[in-house]
């Protein structure tokens, strides 16, 4: 996938590796995905008291073919999740997700016919945010959390 | 109390019989009717110019499972934007018995049609396109049925190449 499968196992790995995940993680571009009223708060996060800039990870993109981190943030239905599911798809690679607030990560209250209960069923997720929205710094902490995962990836890992 | 809202008054006077009750309280006014007659009560009271229900503000079913004779039922809640007047009509609907559209009376009614038919599963003869509206198209069953499981027959799980696939419940 990319870089990686170009290298081989070269000792110069070791550091490129460094640079590579360094890169990854200080300019996290998030597609602009707002599903219910966690979008709410990721938008808050993004304003002037929270700052997502501060971390690199600030600049939504409307095109999920320029976004490498996927932040589901709200319920999602069942009528929805296909779409969830081709927009993950169109990402290219690398790339994360994070399961924002509870009915992204479980369903939540809506224990129903009409409600997909957890993004996890249909996408990988890296980082699940609890909470019924979480706040700013919920969502900034798991941006770290991602920015955490990243810096140690192994090039072998995705390969 | 009844016997003073306008378009019940007149509705006795002009086809007597056809309420088969008047259920009224809170200022509201409603009447049950017979399916038969539901096509003919609705053109009267929109065109009648004395009552003018021009607007159907919403339509809705109920189920009522085992605890009445008929089990569902259509509500329709109508508005005058000439008199300010309101009044809800109820028809009582058996299970697998169809009711008559009144998409040719109110426009309006065409989607909380197709609603009321993909949540109870209720036919409106003479409606336009009476498909699913809210549900996925693969979806099995009628969700607001009292005897419908909660989490549905089938769930959406990822598919083997991209994409979502529908799979039922174990």
């Amino acid at each position: 996938m990319g870089l990686e499968t170009h290298l081989g196992d070269n000792i110069l790995t070791t550091k490129l590796e460094w640079l590579v995940n360094w890169s990854r993680r200080s300019s996290l571009w998030p597609a602009t995905f707002g599903l219910a009223c966690c979008a709410i708060e990721m938008m808050a996060t993004c304003m002037p008291r929270y700052d997502l800039a501060r971390f690199g990870a600030e600049v939504f993109r409307a095109s999920p073919r320029q976004a490498d981190l996927m932040i589901v943030a709200g319920t999602v239905s069942n009528k929805m999740a296909s779409v969830v599911r081709r927009i993950y798809d169109q990402m290219p690679e690398p790339k994360w997700v994070i399961a924002m607030g509870a009915c992204a990560a479980t369903g939540g209250i809506f224990n129903s016919y009409a409600v997909l209960q957890g993004v996890d069923r249909i996408i990988p997720v890296d980082v699940y945010v609890p909470g019924c929205p979480p706040k700013p710094e919920g969502l900034i902490y798991a941006i770290m959390q991602v920015q955490n995962k990243i810096k140690h990836e192994k090039f072998s890992d995705r390969t | 109390m009844s016997q003073e809202n306008p378009a019940v008054k007149k509705l006795n006077t002009v086809f007597p019989g056809v309420i088969k009750k008047v259920i009224s309280g809170w200022g509201e006014t409603a009447i049950i009717v017979d399916k038969a007659d539901l096509e003919k009560i609705g053109r009267f009271l929109k065109e009648d110019p004395e009552l003018q229900f021009d607007l159907l503000s919403d339509l809705g079913g109920v189920d009522y499972q085992g605890k009445k004779e008929k089990r569902f039922e259509v509500v329709y809640q109508l508005y005058s934007t000439k008199t300010h007047q309101r009044l809800r009509i109820k028809v009582e609907v058996g299970e697998n018995e169809s009711i008559p559209s009144v998409t040719t009376i109110w426009r309006a009614a065409e989607w909380p049609e197709r609603e009321c038919y993909e949540m109870f599963g209720i036919e409106f003869e003479g409606h336009p396109g009476l498909n699913r509206l809210l549900t996925i198209e693969e979806f099995d069953g009628f969700p607001l049925r009292k005897d419908y499981p909660l989490l549905g027959k089938a769930e959406i799980v990822a598919g083997y190449e991209g994409g979502v696939r529908w799979q039922k419940r174990s």
